[in-house]
C-alpha cells in the first residue's frame, strides 16, 4: 500500500509541476509553486514522510498514509479532473465478433481499428452508513454488448500502445457515444438494482423503527398534555394554564416535524455515480466495416469518435 | 469548428422534426420518423432557443404527463438529445408518427421540461390489469441515484476527442484504486492519530457507535479511561470517510483549549473556537462552550445549521430537560451525536431519561412510563427493573469501567517537601505579599491609569512564588519601561534590590539534592521563563545534560528537545507551553518546582507522563515554601481533593460539584488580593477546603450511585 501511494502522490507532483527531493531517509522536502501552495495549506516546502514512525518523531512532517487528509485531497483533486485516453492494441489483427443486425461486414485482406470504449465508475452509497465500490463497463461498439465487472478496468501496457500503427486506419463507428455511456449507466443501474433495493429496505426499516419509537414517546407526551388540559378549570389561572398547555402541543408538533425530517435525512439512501474515467480501446481488425446506407446526406456530421489523427471517420449517428 | 454551422444545417434539414407553434416557454412539433422512437430529438433553430445552456453538454430531465422524469443529454454543438426512456414514453402513450408532441420549460435552473402528447395520446393510456409499466432505467424511476456533472465533461472530451496521455487518466484511476482500497474494515482514524495508545475498549466503542449504533450515543466511561479519544476516533473516522462534514462540539468553556490541543496534536484537526470564526455556518470544525453557543447572538444560526456530527462533552448538565442547556441541545439538529459523560446519573434516575431523550427519543418511553417501569420509591437514585433498565441502554449507552478494561494503571507516589525559605528570601516574601495587598486597593483608574494593574500585582505574587529570579527579571522590565514611574518607581526599585541581593535559593538546593538523589530521568516544570533560565544555569553547572522546553522554540526544536530528552538528556525543564500529547511517558519523575494556582494546570503536568500508557509507577515530587500562598495551595488540593491521587479527568468532576461560576483559581486569586491580612487569608483557604471536601464527598456519591445502576454493584 505504501509503494502505491508514493507511486500516486509522486505521480501527482510530477503532474502539477512540484520538485522534490528526499532531504533525510524516508523525508521528503518538495517545493511547491505559488499556484499549487493553497492546495497545499499555504506551504512553499512541504516536508513529508509515508513513515508513521517518522511523523511521530518530527510533528512539522506531513504524514501522508491510508487515511490521512493530504491523500484524500490528491485523490479527490485527481478525481475532478476528467481523462479520456484511447489505446491501440498490438496484438495480431483479429476477425470482428458478431455485429449487430443493422451492420454488415466484408471480410478483406484489410486491416483497421475497431473501437471498444471502457467506462470506469465509482458509485457512493449512503444511508447512514457510507460506502464506495468501482465498477467498469466494456462496451463493444461492433457487438453492441455491454459488461459491468467489478472494479475498474485494468489495462495490461504490455498490450497496448498510446500510438497507432502506421497506415492503419480507425474504424468508423456506427455508436454515438452519449448513447452508448447512457447505455452503460443503464447496465450499471440494473446491475446496482438489487444492492439499491436492500440498502433502501434496510434504510426503510431502520428509518420506520426510530420512527414507530419517536412518534409514541410524542403521542404520549401530548396524550398527557391533553388529559391535563381537560383539568385546566380547576387551575386557578386556567386560561393561561390552557394557553401554556396549547404552546406546549405546538412545540411538540414542532420537534415531531424536525426530528422527522432529521431521521428521513439519515436514512434516505443517497447513490451517487461519478465516471472516473473512459478509455477507448482500438484492436485491429481484419475487413472492412460497412453501414446501412443513409437516406441523407449526412455524411459531414461529426463523428462520435473523431480521429485527431486525421482519419477520416463517419457519423456516430444514422 | 466546423460543428457549428455543419450542425445547423443538418437540423435545419432535418425532415423529422417540423415546430408547429412556439411560444417562450414552450414549443410544439409533429413526429414524423423513427429517430424521436429510438431516443434522439433533433433540435432546430427555433427548438435550441429553450435550451439555452453554455456547456457543450449538459443534462436535461423531461417530465411526462405520469410524472414521470427522462433523463437525456443535449449535445449542444450537434443539436440533439440523446434519452434511452423515449421509446419507453412513446410506447405507453401509445404515441403514433404524425402526432404532436409538446416540450414546455418548467424549471430552467434544475433543466427541466414538460413532455406531453397533444393529440392521440390526449386519452389516458389504460394499462391492462397486472401488467405493469416498468421503466428499464433506474435512474428514472429511482430517485435516490444521481449522477456527478463531472461525468459529462469526461464524455465531451471523448466526443471532442481531446486525448490524454495515459498515465494521466491511470493516475486518477490509482486514485480511486487506493481509495477504495482505504475503506476497509479497519478504522483509518487509528492509523493517523498521534501520541493516542489506544486501548481495545476505546476501539470497540467507536466500532460499536459506528456500526450498531447508527452514530448516536452515550459514552459513559468511568474517568480516565479516555472518552475524549473515543469521541476523537469516532470523529475522525466520519470525517476520513466523507460521512461527516460539519461538526459541533459543545464543551465546558475551561475545555475547550485543552480539546483543541488534543484534536491537533493527536487526530490533526484544526478545531477553531467561537472568537476564530466569522461566519457559524462556513465553519465546518467549530468547538464552544455551550454557553457561547446557547447565547442570544448565535442560537438561531446553530439551530439553523445542519450537522454532520454534534459532541456534547460533559453532558451531565443536560440533565435536566426544563434547563435551557437540554432545550437548546435538543434543538440542534444533527445526524450523528455523542454525549460524553462520566457521570449519566448525578442525583436522580430522570436525569439520565432526559439524557437519552435527546439521542433517541422515546427509547425509554415517556417520563410517566419510565418513572412507573424503572424508578424505585425509595431511592430516586436506583432502578428497580435494573435488568431491563441496563438491556435497554445497551442501545444507546457505552461504559467501560477500570475494572473491565485489565488496564494495568500504575500507581502514583506523591512526595511533598516542605521548604524553610533562606531569610532574605523570607522577607522579600514578605515585603512583596504587603506591596502586593496595599496596591490592590490602589488599582489604576480612568483617572490614574499608570498604576499597577490587578494581573501584574497577581503576576508578581505568582512570580516570587516561583523563585527570586523570576521575580527580579520581571520588576526590572517593569522599571525599565518608565510606565511605573512616579508613585511606585521607588517601591519596585527597593524589591528588585532584594531580590538581586538574594544569594541562595532554598528551593533551588533542594531541587538540587533531589536530583542527585536520583539516577533517571526527571521532568522539572517550573511556570516562568525566568526560573527556567535559572534552573536550566544551576544544573548545567552541576554537570546535569538539560533538555529545555518552552513556548518559544519552534516545531522542529521541540521535537528536537523531547528526542534528545528520550535520548542522552537526562533533565527536561520545561514551561507548561506546547507539550500536550507529546509522549513522555518514557520518564516516571516528575517535579514541580512551582505550583500553579489552577488545578487544571497541576493536572495537565501529571498527565504528561501519569496517564493511560504508562506502565510504571510515577514520582510527583511537589517544592513548596513554607507559609507562602503556593504552601496553602497545596494543602488544599492535596489535603483536601486528593488531587495528586486523582485519575485524570476526576479533579473537572469533582470542581464542578462545587456549582461555582469562578474558577477555583479565581476563587484563590480573590483570597489572596482581598485578604487584609495573613490570619484573615488562612481563614478564607480554610473555607474553601470545607468546600472542596464537600464537593469531593458529592463526587463519591455519585460514583457509588453509577456502579449501583450500571452494575448492581
Amino acid at each position: 500500500m505504501v509503494n502505491k501511494i508514493k507511486e500516486l502522490v509522486f505521480s501527482f507532483m510530477d503532474m502539477v509541476g512540484i520538485s522534490r527531493r528526499e532531504c533525510e531517509p524516508g523525508i521528503w522536502a518538495a517545493k511547491i509553486p505559488e499556484a499549487e501552495q493553497a492546495f497545499f495549506n499555504g506551504f512553499e516546502v512541504l516536508k513529508f514522510t509515508f513513515d508513521r514512525e517518522q511523523a511521530e518523531l518530527h510533528r512539522d512532517l506531513e504524514l501522508i498514509c491510508e487515511g490521512s487528509f493530504l491523500l484524500r485531497k490528491i485523490i479527490e483533486k485527481l478525481a475532478e479532473l476528467p481523462r479520456v485516453s484511447r489505446l491501440f492494441s498490438l496484438k495480431a489483427p483479429a476477425v470482428p465478433p458478431q455485429g449487430s443486425a443493422h451492420e454488415l461486414r466484408v471480410v478483406s485482406d484489410n486491416v483497421y481499428y475497431r473501437p471498444r470504449v471502457v467506462f470506469n465508475f465509482k458509485v457512493q452509497f449512503e444511508c447512514d452508513q457510507r460506502r464506495e465500490k468501482l465498477y467498469s463497463v466494456l462496451a463493444d461498439t461492433a457487438s453492441d454488448i455491454l459488461g459491468v465487472e467489478d472494479g475498474l478496468y485494468n489495462v495490461d501496457m504490455s498490450e497496448f500502445s498510446e500510438t497507432p500503427q502506421e497506415g492503419m486506419k480507425i474504424g468508423e463507428s456506427n455508436t454515438d457515444i452519449l448513447r452508448l455511456y447512457l447505455q452503460a449507466c443503464q447496465k450499471l443501474e440494473e446491475s446496482l438494482a438489487s444492492e439499491v433495493t436492500e440498502l433502501r429496505e434496510w434504510g426503510d426499516e431502520q428509518c420506520s423503527e426510530n420512527l414507530k419509537v419517536f412518534e409514541a414517546y410524542l403521542d404520549e407526551q401530548k396524550h398527557e398534555l391533553l388529559k391535563k388540559k381537560e383539568n385546566v378549570s380547576f387551575h386557578l389561572y386556567f386560561f393561561q394554564k390552557e394557553e401554556e398547555i396549547d404552546r406546549l402541543i405546538d412545540n411538540l408538533e414542532e420537534e415531531r416535524k424536525r426530528k422527522l425530517s432529521e431521521l428521513r435525512d439519515k436514512f434516505s439512501v443517497r447513490v451517487k455515480i461519478g465516471l472516473v474515467n473512459s478509455v477507448v480501446l482500438y484492436t485491429p481488425t481484419v475487413g472492412v466495416a460497412s453501414h446501412k446506407p443513409r437516406k441523407t446526406g449526412d455524411k459531414k456530421l461529426m463523428p462520435a469518435f473523431a480521429s485527431t489523427s486525421g482519419f477520416e471517420t463517419r457519423s456516430a449517428i444514422q | 469548428m466546423m460543428t457549428n454551422s455543419l450542425t445547423r444545417t443538418r437540423a435545419e434539414k432535418s425532415p423529422l422534426i417540423k415546430v408547429e407553434s412556439r411560444n417562450e416557454l414552450s414549443f410544439t412539433f409533429q413526429i414524423k420518423g423513427k429517430a424521436f422512437q429510438q431516443g434522439y430529438l433533433f433540435l432546430n433553430p427555433q427548438m435550441k432557443e429553450l435550451f439555452p445552456f453554455n456547456e457543450d453538454l449538459c443534462s436535461v430531465t423531461f417530465i411526462d404527463d405520469d410524472e414521470v422524469p427522462h433523463s437525456a443529454i443535449y449535445h449542444k454543438m450537434r443539436g440533439y438529445m440523446v434519452c434511452l426512456t423515449f421509446n419507453e414514453w412513446w410506447e405507453k402513450k401509445k404515441v403514433c408518427e404524425g402526432d404532436t408532441v409538446s416540450i414546455e420549460l418548467i424549471d430552467l435552473a434544475a433543466r427541466t421540461y414538460r413532455l406531453k402528447v397533444l393529440n392521440g395520446a390526449m386519452v389516458k393510456t389504460t394499462v391492462p390489469a397486472g401488467e405493469n409499466v416498468e421503466l428499464r432505467i433506474a435512474s428514472v424511476s429511482d430517485t435516490s441515484i444521481s449522477y456527478n456533472e463531472h461525468n459529462l465533461e469526461v464524455l465531451r472530451r471523448m466526443v471532442k476527442g481531446e486525448f490524454s496521455p495515459f498515465r494521466e487518466t491511470s493516475l486518477i484511476q490509482l486514485g480511486e484504486e487506493l481509495a477504495a482500497g482505504i475503506c476497509s474494515e479497519e478504522l483509518l482514524s487509528l492509523k493517523t492519530c498521534f501520541g493516542v495508545s489506544t486501548y481495545f475498549h476505546q476501539v470497540q466503542t467507536a466500532r460499536m457507535v459506528m456500526d450498531k449504533l447508527n452514530g448516536r450515543a452515550l459514552l459513559a466511561d468511568e474517568v480516565g479511561l479516555g472518552k475524549t479519544i473515543e469521541a476523537g476516533l469516532i470523529l475522525k473516522e466520519y470525517l476520513l470517510r466523507g460521512m461527516a462534514r460539519k461538526v459541533l462540539i459543545l464543551t465546558p468553556a475551561s475545555l475547550i483549549t485543552q480539546w483543541q490541543q488534543e484534536l491537533k496534536t493527536k487526530f490533526d484537526l484544526s478545531f477553531k473556537n467561537h472568537l476564530e470564526i466569522n461566519d457559524w455556518e462556513d465553519s465546518d470544525l467549530v468547538i464552544a462552550s455551550l454557553d457561547t453557543a446557547k447565547s442570544q447572538k448565535n442560537q438561531s444560526t446553530v439551530q439553523k445549521i445542519k450537522y454532520d456530527l454534534l459532541i456534547v462533552d460533559e453532558a451531565h448538565k443536560l440533565k435536566n430537560r426544563k434547563t435551557k442547556n437540554w432545550k437548546f441541545v435538543n434543538s440542534i439538529n444533527t445526524k450523528y451525536l455523542l454525549m460524553l459523560t462520566a457521570t449519566p446519573i448525578q442525583n436522580d434516575m430522570i436525569e439520565l431519561f432526559n439524557l437519552i431523550s435527546i439521542l433517541k427519543p422515546g427509547h425509554l418511553s415517556t417520563v410517566q412510563k419510565f418513572k412507573d417501569d424503572f424508578l424505585a420509591e425509595r431511592d430516586k437514585r436506583l432502578p428497580k427493573n435494573s435488568t431491563k433498565l441496563r438491556e435497554m441502554l445497551a442501545d444507546i449507552m457505552i461504559r467501560h469501567r477500570r475494572a473491565d478494561t485489565l488496564i494495568k494503571f500504575p500507581q502514583r507516589y506523591v512526595h511533598t517537601h516542605a521548604v524553610d525559605l533562606n531569610p532574605d528570601e523570607a522577607e522579600l516574601y514578605r515585603e512583596l505579599t504587603d506591596f502586593i495587598r496595599k496596591r490592590y486597593f490602589t488599582l489604576p483608574t480612568h483617572k490614574n491609569p499608570r498604576g499597577i494593574n490587578r494581573l501584574t500585582l497577581i503576576l508578581l505574587q505568582k512570580l516570587m512564588g516561583s523563585s527570586t529570579h523570576a521575580l527580579a527579571k520581571a520588576l526590572d522590565k517593569m522599571i525599565a519601561s518608565n510606565f511605573y514611574k512616579d508613585d511606585f518607581d521607588h517601591s519596585l526599585k527597593r524589591l528588585l534590590d532584594m531580590a538581586r541581593n538574594v544569594k541562595h535559593s532554598k528551593k533551588g538546593q533542594v531541587l538540587m539534592e533531589i536530583v542527585r538523589s536520583l539516577n533517571e530521568k526527571v521532568i522539572i516544570f517550573t511556570q516562568f521563563r525566568g526560573t527556567q533560565d535559572y534552573l536550566v544555569k544551576m544544573l548545567e553547572e552541576d554537570g546535569y545534560s538539560v533538555a529545555v522546553f518552552n513556548g518559544q522554540l519552534s516545531q522542529v526544536e521541540k521535537d528536537r528537545c523531547i528526542e534528545d530528552f528520550r535520548g542522552s538528556k537526562q533533565i527536561l525543564v520545561s514551561t507548561e507551553s506546547g507539550g500536550e500529547g507529546r509522549n513522555l511517558q518514557f520518564c516516571k519523575v516528575l517535579v514541580n518546582f512551582d505550583l500553579p494556582w489552577n488545578p487544571m494546570r497541576i493536572e495537565q503536568r501529571i498527565g504528561r507522563i501519569h496517564r493511560l500508557g504508562q506502565n510504571e509507577d510515577v514520582h510527583i515530587i511537589n517544592l513548596s515554601a513554607r507559609d507562602t500562598i503556593e504552601s496553602y495551595v497545596l494543602e488544599l488540593l492535596d489535603k483536601k481533593i486528593n488531587l495528586f491521587r486523582l485519575i485524570i479527568g476526576e479533579l473537572e468532576m469533582i470542581l464542578g460539584n462545587m456549582h461555582s461560576k469562578r474558577t477555583l483559581e479565581q476563587i484563590i486569586i480573590d483570597i489572596v488580593t482581598m485578604s487584609p491580612n495573613q490570619d484573615a487569608m488562612k481563614r478564607k483557604f480554610k473555607t474553601l477546603g470545607n468546600k472542596l471536601e464537600k464537593a469531593l464527598q458529592t463526587h463519591n456519591d455519585i460514583t457509588q450511585a453509577q456502579e449501583e445502576i450500571f452494575n448492581g454493584e
